[in-house]
């Protein structure tokens, strides 16, 4: 085994959270009802259109079983299984995504989904594509494609080719993450003509199966030439002959481009020869082994993940106490907290997740007697943000910043702070200062909403709109995302309409239905499944997985980061040691 | 002992009544300030003596809620 450097730091840190007092039945059983559904829908969406049994004896796998046969055991996390941003029928963008290990080391996956329209691009799936280069990008991790992509799906072009963030820009984050070191490595399948030709071409590395083509054009296309403006009779006829012919000869086989251009390296087969032949190229990919970066052995937490479903209420008026989550989700359940006590509405900390360092930032719920400071006989609510809260957070990104630490944020907010005292109390200017030390971290982060997100404090907490440093965000089944409340919404939309009517003696019900109309479709347009396939988060994870996703985070930010801080040239834990001795001394005074 | 709220607030439900014998942690009462709920958890391992408060009172923060013995 091997030792750690600064153990009394890091092999020391504080045991936080206690035992569950009672199971809470009912909460429980909402919160798996709901996760219940999330699963159950990705299913039903993995499963629509073309059966396995019929890939299988058309002698292909599916993506899923593709994406099996190549990763790690066990491994395979998810991302924007629900996104559907277009509303597609099938559910689904015609890709399956995800973070996995490969060859042991962590890669982000995107395979075609050919029991969908061969994998046709639709619309939302180049943004589904670049939200995964935003992954393998901001963790410095591979990006692999299991590519079977029959191209745009012709009706619906003028959604799917072009545009700013459109078909064709994925091309050129393939491009970017090569400049950038990050390798992408493609293992084609069937027939990938024109985007699915440049989805073949822009990787790294270009592994192929001996029937995969790739192409400028399809034959389809090849042979549509020479339009007139209008199909009749005799041009229909030259088309059959042309079909005919090219059917024979589909532009782009391995004979081509492996034989003659030399642009796929290898070709294979089977199918399972080719991912194999991706995992070879992984292992050739640099990767710290963990151990190195390690301050500790990795340990479990000391409590159970079952426990969060009582202790964590899906009733978004019911508080829980965040170190009990935080208990659930750590290596020993411990965390190093920064400034306990000073902007009580949010717990900054140093946790390890196996055995790395991760600084931790989440909301307090509950009450603040007192609090805060700029406010008379104040009482502050949890999931608020204030003056302390926010200074907090900047000097403890900044402190992350200065150190090379990942970071996770914990959010379930509802707001900052507003009125003109807070407005003297600078949270405007502040919630940005810490949206500029986000920005200035050039860290990875990942941004968990475990209940509510709401207005710029979903923001200012990590969130995914942090397109440099944000590597994915996640949600729960307890999440609800939207600028403010419906009723508060409807409130400030209708309040001097209903001030009017009153005035003028009108009828004052039609005003109110409006009301509730907004209401109801706040509810529906936040709640968890719709921000899934909104994307407003990259997946709903069950709150005894988050600890997988956490600790995948965690090793791929490590695994070949952009800038290392030796432990023992680490300001932030000597920071919250002294901190802390001073707080003790000064209370025994 | 005797429990008070710690916040100013309106006492939505009782968990217990007079003679009921509590642990550490249980349930005794909810409190509601600004939309938000606060439970009230029992500081000691006891018996609900008297309880000075009814479903609907509001509460100034320090305003005993109930005493165990």
């Amino acid at each position: 085994m091997n030792e750690y450097s600064m153990p009394r730091y890091f092999q020391n840190m504080e045991a936080i959270g206690e035992s569950l007092f009672a199971v809470d039945p009912e909460n429980t059983q909402i919160l798996k009802n709901a996760e219940q559904a999330v699963a159950e829908r990705i299913q039903e969406i993995l499963e629509n259109g073309k059966a396995t049994a019929d890939l299988n004896s058309a002698g292909q796998l599916c993506a899923m079983q593709r994406i099996h046969e190549l990763i790690d055991e066990g491994t395979w996390l998810p991302l924007n299984s629900l996104f559907n941003p277009q509303n597609n029928a099938n559910g689904s963008t015609n890709i399956v995504k995800g973070l996995a290990k490969v060859s042991g080391k962590w890669v982000v996956i995107v395979a075609s989904d050919n029991k969908k329209m061969a994998g046709a691009w639709v619309p939302g799936q180049a943004e589904n594509l670049l939200r995964a280069s935003d992954t393998a990008k901001r963790l410095r991790i591979p990006l692999v494609y299991l590519l079977n992509c029959s191209g745009v799906k012709m009706d619906e072009q003028e959604k799917v080719y072009p545009d700013r963030r459109g078909g064709g820009t994925p091309f050129y984050r393939n491009a970017q993450l090569n400049q950038l070191g990050v390798p992408v490595i493609v293992g084609i399948y069937g027939t990938n003509p024109a985007g699915g030709g440049y989805h073949s071409i822009s990787p790294t590395i270009l592994i192929a199966h001996e029937k995969a083509n790739m192409a400028v054009g399809g034959a389809g296309i090849v042979g549509g030439m020479s339009p007139k403006g209008h199909v009749d009779l005799e041009s229909a006829q030259a088309l059959i002959e042309a079909q005919k012919e090219l059917r024979q000869d589909v532009p782009g086989t391995a004979a081509i481009h492996h034989d003659e251009t030399g642009f796929m390296r290898e070709v294979y087969g089977t199918e399972e020869e080719v991912l194999a032949a991706i995992r070879k190229y992984i292992g050739y990919t640099p990767a710290f082994n963990p151990e190195f970066f390690r301050v500790d052995t990795p340990s479990a937490p000391a409590f159970p993940a079952e426990d969060l479903y009582s202790l964590f209420p899906a009733n978004h008026k019911r508080p829980y106490d965040i170190y009990d989550v935080i208990a659930r989700l750590t290596d020993g359940s411990q965390f190093m907290e920064y400034k306990k006590g000073y902007g009580p509405e949010i717990v900054t900390g140093l946790a390890k997740f196996d055995g790395m360092l991760v600084g931790v930032v989440a909301n307090v719920q509950g009450f603040f007697l007192d609090y805060p400071e700029y406010r008379e006989d104040a009482l502050g609510v949890g999931g608020k943000l204030y003056r302390q809260g926010l200074i907090k957070m900047s000097e403890f990104v900044t402190l992350c910043t200065r150190d090379h630490l990942p970071m996770v944020w914990l959010q379930d907010t509802t707001g900052i702070d507003v009125g003109n005292e807070a407005e003297r109390a600078e949270l405007l200017g502040l919630g940005q200062s810490l949206i500029y030390s986000i920005q200035n971290s050039d860290l990875p982060m990942l941004e968990i909403t475990m209940r509510k997100g709401t207005a710029a404090a979903h923001y200012v907490l990590g969130g995914p709109q942090g397109n440099d440093t944000n590597a994915f965000s996640l949600g729960t089944a307890a999440t609800e995302i939207y600028v403010m409340h419906g009723e508060t919404a409807a409130a400030a939309m209708y309040a001097r309409r209903l001030v009017k009517d009153d005035a003028a003696g009108k009828d004052l019900q039609p005003t109110i239905d409006k009301m509730n109309q907004l209401i109801t479709d706040y509810a529906n347009k936040s709640r968890a499944e719709y921000c899934a396939k909104a994307g407003l988060v990259d997946e709903l994870v069950s709150l005894d997985k988050l600890r997988d996703y956490l600790r995948a985070f965690t090793a791929a930010a490590y695994q070949n980061p952009k800038g290392i801080c030796p432990h023992h040239q680490m300001v932030l834990p000597r920071i919250i040691a002294d901190y802390n001795r001073q707080a003790s001394a000064s209370a025994e005074e | 002992m005797e429990v008070k709220a710690r916040i100013p607030g309106k006492v939505i439900s009782l968990s217990v009544k007079e003679g009921d014998t509590v642990k550490t942690r249980a349930l005794l009462a909810v409190m509601e300030a600004m939309k938000m709920e606060q439970p009230v958890a029992s500081p000691v391992d006891g018996v609900v003596k008297k309880i000075n408060v009814n479903v609907g009172d509001k509460v100034k923060s320090g305003d005993v809620l109930m005493s165990i013995e």
